[in-house]
């Protein structure tokens, strides 16, 4: 074909194409001519914003109890910590393997060699196995600090027997009943709430009494370490029955209430925070704070997750509701989005950071039916590790769960 | 977040909180009046469904009043409700939501407009357009009825101008197939 017929050819497709093009527009306002009505005025839209505000707070209650759900089951560490210089609670960074896509999650094979409580018996990523003192209730988390020392929770069904256990060779040497379960640091640092009210940090070398008078608050994140005597070291507190807004306790004993924050979402050891911000205006954002300083307001996204290095945030979108989210974001510090994970008709259960430069979710593809693991890098590069397998169904107690060990 | 008791007001720039929601619903409710029926049309256009445009539509602008004060571009409204609506029908899609059927025993008033033409090509393009996954319908419609540019398009739906083209020329290759020839423009020539 010469060059003329070539360019007489683009010349009448793009006609066409226009053509088509204004046929389109043509119709598509034919189709809307008749529309002329304003179906809501304001008490309407208002309602419905009140009813969406208050199902996002009910989402994330929800999100927090599926995660129980799925975790408690398989005895699966907290997700927080570092298993490195035999500290054992699994940590963001290597997977070593990870994956039995086929749900229900307590008949989950665990790997080898990770790290994870079955029973009263711990296992640990050397391949040894602990046993821990018999209990009425169920270990579900622990931490090791140290050579022969392990700090752990348990509790019963019902939530009536919960404790922090100090375990010295195999014996129970400390115990402290509480009202909710522990946190891990990136550092290895434990906080809990007694039941008597005691804000208690227990580190490798050493204990302390942070502050008194908070019973009924819920330790939701701790910074800093590896000792917990300092401003560097910071427990999170949420107040379970009051209105009061979340307060940081640092090792000094210092308390500064977080104000306008409505929920801590992660924290790394270097002391950057993620939190939920009530702004007053009918709308929440999700602020990032480094030793309490602000260093990112933003509203787009939920900042659900802080990369162990601290340079970026998985997020969510903070409008989101419904059964979780159908997209992810790692966002930078600045607020851009690096990388988007939108595997379309589907959903995420669980998602979290597997090492400073990849992301780890559980997905269901509704279209299918069917549940899989997948992982995005900062490059946005997508790869499905386990599945897809099909599942009980869309329920999140169905997802298949996934190790993430040092 | 309810504020302890005794915790005094935040600064609101001189305003107090009452006159500030006053001013913030005065301006909201004359963005209703100017703009919903308009609102409306392009979320017929984007669900294919009157039922579904209401639904997608109240929601919209429910999110919208919760963020009213975080757009200050007035302006810019029109296009941040747009993206709201394109995320919310996706998200609906998402959920099966526009699975459901709908029954009714009345026609909705104001129902869009058919005639003779739409035994032809009109009925043909709208099959086509119906049979696209959100996203996909998103574009044409942001193009050829919000005649937005294709990087005003790619902005609203967060993808690139590239993807923007490409989804236009599959839906109008699709047209080509699906219309009888006597019907395409200029009478299949």
């Amino acid at each position: 074909m010469n060059d003329m017929n070539q360019n007489q050819n683009d010349e009448s497709g793009s006609t066409d194409h226009r053509a088509w093009e204004g046929v389109m527009s043509t119709e598509f306002d034919r189709r809307v001519r008749d529309l002329h009505e304003a179906p809501f005025d304001l008490d309407s839209v208002r309602g419905k914003a009140v009813r969406i505000r208050r199902k996002r707070r009910v989402g994330a209650a929800v999100a927090g109890l599926a995660a129980a759900a799925v975790v408690l089951p398989v005895a699966l560490l907290a997700a927080n910590g570092q298993a490195d210089e035999g500290r054992v609670v699994p940590a963001a960074t290597q997977p070593t393997e990870a994956v039995d896509p086929t749900p229900p999650a307590p008949e989950a094979e665990p790997p080898a060699d990770a790290l994870y409580l079955e029973g009263d018996q711990l296992h640990l990523v050397d391949g040894s196995v602990t046993q821990l003192p018999s209990a009425a209730s169920t270990y579900t988390n622990a931490v090791v600090q140290g050579e022969g020392r392990i700090v752990a929770f348990r509790r019963n069904d019902d939530g009536s027997q919960q404790a922090v256990d100090v375990i010295e060779d195999g014996q129970v040497v400390d115990s402290y009943p509480t009202e909710a379960s522990m946190v891990v640091g990136d550092s290895g640092v434990v906080a809990f709430v007694t039941r008597g009210g005691e804000v208690r940090a227990i580190w490798e070398s050493g204990t302390s009494v942070l502050a008194e008078d908070y019973r009924f608050w819920t330790p939701v994140a701790v910074t800093g370490g590896p000792a917990c005597d300092d401003e560097d070291c910071q427990v999170y507190l949420r107040s379970e029955r009051t209105a009061e807004p979340p307060v940081a306790i640092n090792g000094t004993g210092a308390a500064t209430p977080q104000s306008d924050v409505v929920s801590v979402l992660d924290a790394t050891d270097d002391g950057l925070v993620s939190t939920v911000v009530d702004t007053g205006r009918f709308e929440y954002c999700s602020n990032l704070f480094d030793k309490g300083r602000p260093v990112l307001e933003q509203c787009d996204y939920r900042l659900d997750e802080l990369s162990p290095d601290g340079r970026y945030a998985l997020g969510t979108d903070i409008q989101s509701d419904g059964i979780g989210p159908g997209v992810l974001y790692i966002v930078d510090l600045d607020g851009a989005v690096v990388a988007t994970f939108d595997p379309g008709d589907a959903y995420m259960n669980t998602y979290e950071w597997l090492d400073d430069q990849t992301i780890i979710t559980t997905v269901y593809d509704f279209t299918t039916a069917r549940w899989s693991v997948q992982t995005m890098d900062l490059d946005g590069t997508i790869e499905t590790i386990a599945g897809p397998a099909k599942g009980g169904g869309t329920d999140p107690s169905t997802s298949p769960a996934f190790y993430v060990v040092g | 977040m309810a504020h302890p008791r005794g915790r005094p007001e935040p600064e609101t720039g001189g305003m107090s909180k009452e006159s500030k929601r006053e001013r913030k619903d005065a301006e909201f409710t004359a963005y209703l009046h100017a703009r919903q029926p308009s609102l409306l049309r392009t979320a017929y256009l984007l669900t294919g469904d009157r039922h579904v445009a209401e639904d997608v539509l109240q929601t919209s602008l429910a999110k919208l009043y919760l963020a009213w004060d975080k757009v200050r571009d007035r302006d810019s409204v029109d296009a941040y409700l747009r993206r709201i609506m394109v995320n919310e029908n996706n998200s609906l899609w998402r959920r099966g939501w526009k699975r459901r059927e709908h029954t009714t025993e009345v026609l909705p008033e104001g129902d869009p407009h058919h005639d003779q033409h739409d035994e032809g090509q009109g009925a043909a393009l709208w099959d086509v357009v119906q049979s696209l996954p959100p996203k996909a319908r998103a574009v044409l419609v942001l193009r050829y009825y919000e005649q937005l540019s294709e990087a005003e398009t790619a902005d609203v739906l967060g993808i690139s101008t590239g993807t923007v083209k490409s989804q236009c020329s599959r839906a109008i290759a699709s047209l080509r197939q699906r219309v009888p020839v006597d019907l395409h423009p200029g009478g299949g020539r």
